[in-house]
């Protein structure tokens, strides 16, 4: 490795300047608690809907016999698109040995590995029986891709979470000694996570292969948690979700959602926790770059999708895709297309616009937009089955999200903040004996 | 156990070793952890399970109207008694009637929307005047071509694209071809409704027409009877009457002689209106029967007659050509 | 229970029949001109039969039995055919309402010719009045060497044996009555319908409805490549319709003539959309394997990483 040695002294400075800059958010903390408060009370209002859709049923949402599938599973296909880029960056790009990831690499995993863990919930909110959640395991039958989506999300969220406790067990002994007056709870948790680290050659190897296992294991995995989700769609004979490609789709949108998330998620840690030396204009503009790429793949996938169907107009999909283009749909459907998809991609391309500030709005732009074409997928497909919907009351005909569903999308939102906060607050964001290490000081002083 | 063998055996070491014995057993703390909640989680399930089925009676009212006091022996039997009812009619209901092949024939030449299919169906099952087991569609297959009355029940495919994707086995294919329901195991995930591409599926958004009334009948996985919120309803081939050697009540129901059942094994069908039984396979011959959207691979199990030779004009609310806004439609048979 | 059914049911299809069908019960004007038509088709036993099947087939689901007053519960209600309202009316006048239809009462002009539509009058006429008139006795006397009616009048027994002539695969009932000095002569001109037996209603055979020979036979053949239970067997019927089916006699006879069936439980196959227990292997085999190596893995980084705090031997 490339990496020049330091001298024990400087190591001893460099380290020290790195752990006060990374651990300083453990202790200074302005505005946690409102933030707390906020999110508190985001659960309680989504909590109160939930009571209330539990009590009344499935009917306070505006999903009826046609339209059967609607915000939640949007949400839930979001969530899951989300968390794939944990995968992304740790796994493709870190085992590609492409070095500028180090630092962002945690704020991709807890990004991962909180949309993972809520998207199982945002499923179970979409159930009418929830109370009957164990008959999946009870009476699963594998044939149903419901079964496989649970059992890879299951998996993908225990990967995750191992790829994200793997890099902290030196970190928690760092904290460990950095920080002893920490609250006794907190101290525990360190205590149990540094698994005795003593930074030992053999200890860093064993960390670093494990890593790499995790990482090669959690591509395939992350794969088909996304073609799986593609694959509830894929797998009926519904026009306009029968295609082929819904897979590599998904897939290839998952990664924009997901690192317009990373960005957005960069730009907070940067400013608020104060770690421009860290993550730098340098990492946002990279980031630009994979945003590109993956979205330029995303288009292309886009074009398969709309276009091939377009042009042959087979009775079954007329009337959907006449509905996306110019009908009812079309407004929310060239917003998510052309603004929140093409033209943050064409801007992007140029450097000039891979600042910081810029790249915060258009990754706020990106993400929405990946939030509506979720939407988009979900519902407008539903409207036009094969056979006329008729003898039913008008509201069956349209879908328009309900109160009860709105607060029930802002509840998981909160969720994954809620998530992330946590980890952030009782971790650095950034793998500390990782930079360290790039940075050339002593192993074996990273303790 | 633990505590016994700590009593009489050597107290532990605890300085050094402490922390890796603990971490040893951290993986295993968790294990237990995970499979103890897991057991709790069912055997909460469980009990929810058993004891769903019949709440405690106090007052129980006769044939007759009265209110009579049950003793709490005779109830707990009867609980049980409803407990063996609900667990055989659940039995039977998943078997199905073994040699049979059931098959409906939907001659569309005769249907001009009476509807009666409709109400029967929804007054069999206690479903809401929108939930439909069977709709009567108003259907054109082309521009230029007559608009007819299309009743569509479920077609009990054959390929059935809904069980397929069940997580659950909550609904199923029997062996003598009806696809159930079965909304005890139902877990309201609506995956079925979003795979049928023939809409025959329902969902109870919200407490069912009847529940109240309902709350205490055993439940018929033949007939879905009590139906249940947040759980799916689907046309059952009136499973239940077929046991009984009755046919289906959107059959009997029909006053124009639309509908034929029958076993496709024997070959024949009957009209539930004019009771006339027919060879099945040269009515269909001399009809040019068909299936709906059969390109898609679901082998279903209902046919249709064309509407040629038709005794009444296409005629809906005045109207002899199709609403405008009924042409939300995918393309009637193509 | 089931009546209970009956009436939810019952209830709501009055009410929808009568409003969806029941428009006017004004009375029904015929132009004078289509009154006076005379039924152009002269009456025959024969004719009077097809009318009979082609009532059953048209008219019966809604104007019910003629005489027994089970039409339809419809508002307005079909008449019976054999009302004296109804009766009181021209051939004209039937035919007209045939051709036209109104309200729930489809119009039949295209559906059966003019020459069965007369058929049908030809029918339902003899119910009325003018069953005894001079064209039914004619009818009477034309084909009947011994009309059955005249035999029950008598009240003497009548035998019906059901056979099969394995040569040319007819389906054979004899019909036997008791002579004037107690031996057995065949009884002649006797309706009889043969049936299969099915689940939910008789599968008849033959053209119509056969009549006893002199020799008190009546023969059908038996049906090709009918399924049978799964031995092949079949249980045929002959019914002898006697006073208007109220002295029927029938014989059953179980012939191994079917088509065997072939038992096929289609939910013990392995397939996609069956239960979780005939899950195709492929699926089982890729789905655990996957688990295994990924959960495998998984638990083989967590020992390993678990054991990091040991010091090297």
């Amino acid at each position: 490795m490339s990496v020049n040695k330091l001298s024990p002294e400087e190591s001893r400075s460099v380290l020290n300047k790195i752990e006060t800059d990374l651990l300083r958010p453990l202790t200074h903390h302005k505005g946690f608690e409102l933030w707390i408060l906020f999110l508190a009370l985001v659960f309680i209002v989504g909590g109160y809907a939930y009571f209330i859709q539990l009590r009344d049923g499935l009917g306070v949402t505006a999903m009826r016999d046609y339209t059967s599938w609607g915000m939640y599973i949007g949400n839930f296909v979001f969530f899951v698109a989300t968390s794939l880029i944990g995968m992304f960056i740790s796994s493709v790009l870190g085992l590609l040995k492409i070095k500028w990831i180090t630092p962002i690499s945690r704020i991709a995993e807890m990004i991962a590995l909180a949309f993972a863990m809520w998207a199982g919930i945002v499923i179970v909110i979409d159930m009418g029986r929830p109370d009957r959640l164990l008959n999946v395991f009870l009476h699963g039958r594998f044939q149903s891709p419901i079964v496989w989506d649970v059992t890879v999300v299951t998996t993908y969220v225990a990967i995750s979470t191992l790829l994200l406790l793997l890099p902290l067990i030196p970190d928690a002994a760092i904290v460990r000694r950095r920080l002893p007056d920490l609250p006794k709870w907190q101290m525990k948790i360190y205590d149990l996570l540094h698994l005795g680290w003593e930074a030992r050659p053999d200890q860093y190897q064993t960390i670093r292969r494990s890593m790499r296992i995790l990482a090669i294991l959690i591509i395939p995995v992350a794969l088909s948690i996304h073609t799986v989700t593609s694959w509830l769609f894929a797998a009926t004979l519904r026009a306009g979700w029968d295609s082929t490609i819904f897979g590599p789709y998904f897939v290839s949108g998952a990664f924009v959602a997901g690192a317009a998330a990373v960005i957005i998620a960069m730009y907070f840690f940067r400013y608020n926790y104060k770690l421009g030396d860290y993550i730098t204009d340098f990492h946002f503009n990279r980031m630009g770059q994979v945003l590109v790429l993956v979205s330029a793949v995303y288009i292309y996938f886009n074009l398969n999708e709309y276009f091939v169907p377009a042009y042959k107009m087979r009775t079954a999909e007329q009337l959907h895709l006449h509905e996306m283009f110019q009908g009812h749909w079309a407004f929310l459907f060239w917003f998510t297309q052309i603004g929140c998809l093409a033209i943050p991609t064409l801007l992007l391309i140029f450097k000039r616009m891979r600042k910081p500030g810029i790249m915060l709005w258009l990754s706020v732009l990106v993400l929405i937009g990946a939030w509506f074409k979720r939407l988009l997928i979900v519902v407008p497909v539903q409207q036009h089955p094969y056979l006329p919907i008729q003898n039913v009351p008008e509201s069956f005909h349209h879908y328009v999200p309900t109160g009860i569903e709105i607060m029930l999308t802002f509840l998981p939102i909160a969720g994954v903040l809620l998530i992330i906060t946590i980890i952030a607050k009782l971790f650095p964001v950034m793998p500390v004996w990782e930079i360290a290490h790039e940075k050339g000081v002593d192993e074996s002083m990273i303790k | 156990m633990e505590e016994t063998n700590n009593l009489s055996g050597k107290p532990q070491k605890e300085d050094q070793n402490a922390r890796r014995q603990f971490l040893k057993k951290l993986g295993l703390v968790v294990g237990a952890g995970a499979a103890v909640t897991a057991g709790a989680v069912y055997m909460g399930y469980d009990h929810e399970n058993k004891k769903n089925p019949e709440g405690k009676k106090i007052r129980v009212l006769t044939a007759d109207g009265q209110l009579m006091e049950v003793s709490e022996a005779e109830l707990l039997q009867a609980e049980n008694s409803v407990e063996t009812e609900e667990t055989e009619l659940q039995r039977r209901g998943r078997e199905g009637i073994p040699g049979k092949h059931w098959v409906m024939v939907i001659d569309l030449s005769k249907c001009r929307n009476a509807r009666m299919c409709m109400a029967a169906c929804q007054g069999a099952h206690h479903l809401r005047p929108e939930q439909h087991h069977i709709n009567v569609l108003r259907m054109q297959d082309a521009e230029h071509t007559e608009p007819y009355f299309m009743p569509k029940p479920c077609y009990h495919c054959d390929n059935p694209p809904c069980t397929k994707v069940c997580p659950v086995d909550a609904t199923f294919k029997r062996q003598d071809g009806i696809v159930l329901i079965d909304n005890q195991r139902c877990i309201g995930c609506r995956f079925c409704i979003a795979a049928c591409p023939y809409s025959a599926r329902i969902f109870h958004w919200i407490e069912p027409l009847k529940s109240e009334e309902d709350k205490d009948l055993p439940y018929d996985v033949e007939l879905n009877v009590p139906q249940r919120k947040g759980t799916i309803s689907k046309c059952l081939f009136s499973a239940d009457c077929l046991r009984d050697g009755e046919l289906p009540y959107c059959v009997r129901a029909c006053p124009n002689g639309v509908y034929y059942f029958g076993d496709l094994n024997e070959d024949v069908v009957t009209n539930g209106t004019t009771r006339e039984t027919v060879r099945f396979s040269e009515l269909i011959r001399k009809n040019g029967g068909y299936t709906v959207l059969e390109e898609l691979g679901t082998k279903p199990q209902v046919y249709y007659l064309p509407p040629k030779n038709r005794l009444f004009p296409y005629q809906y609310e005045g109207k002899t050509t199709l609403d405008p806004d009924d042409s939300r439609i995918g393309g009637g048979r193509g | 229970m089931k009546t209970i059914f009956q009436l939810f049911v019952a209830l709501p299809l009055l009410w929808t029949a009568s409003h969806v069908m029941g428009q006017t019960t004004t009375p029904w004007q015929v132009p004078a001109a289509k009154k006076t038509v005379k039924n152009p088709v002269a009456a025959s036993a024969a004719v009077v039969e097809k009318g009979k099947s082609l009532y059953n087939t048209h008219c019966k689901s809604c104007h019910g039995d003629p005489g027994k007053n089970n039409g339809l519960p419809l508002q307005p209600k079909p008449t019976d055919p054999a009302s004296a309202q109804y009766q009181a009316q021209t051939d004209g006048e039937m035919f007209y309402k045939m051709m036209t239809g109104r309200g729930a009462m489809p119009k039949f002009a295209d559906v059966i010719s003019e020459t069965d539509k007369w058929s049908i009058i030809h029918y339902v006429r003899t119910f009325g009045k003018k069953k005894s008139s001079a064209d039914a006795i004619e009818v009477e006397a034309d084909t009947l060497a011994m009309p059955a009616s005249t035999l029950l009048q008598a009240g003497v027994p009548i035998q019906l044996n059901l056979h099969i002539r394995e040569r040319d695969t007819m389906l054979i009932a004899t019909l036997t009555t008791v002579g004037a000095s107690g031996e057995p002569v065949p009884a002649a001109g006797v309706e009889v319908a043969f049936f299969v037996k099915r689940y939910f209603g008789d599968l008849p055979l033959g053209e119509g409805v056969q009549r006893t020979d002199v020799n008190g036979w009546a023969a059908v053949e038996l049906p090709v490549n009918l399924p049978g239970d799964t031995a092949g067997m079949l249980t045929l019927i002959a019914k002898a319709i006697i006073n208007d089916g109220i002295d029927n006699v029938s014989d059953t006879l179980q012939a191994a003539f079917g088509k065997p069936l072939v038992m096929r439980n289609i939910t013990e196959e392995r397939s996609l959309w069956g239960r979780a227990r005939v899950a195709p292997l492929y699926i089982i085999i890729t789905f655990f394997g996957a688990l295994l190596i990924v959960w495998g893995t998984m638990g083989y980084v967590v020992m390993n990483v678990l054991k990091i705090n040991r010091q090297e031997a």
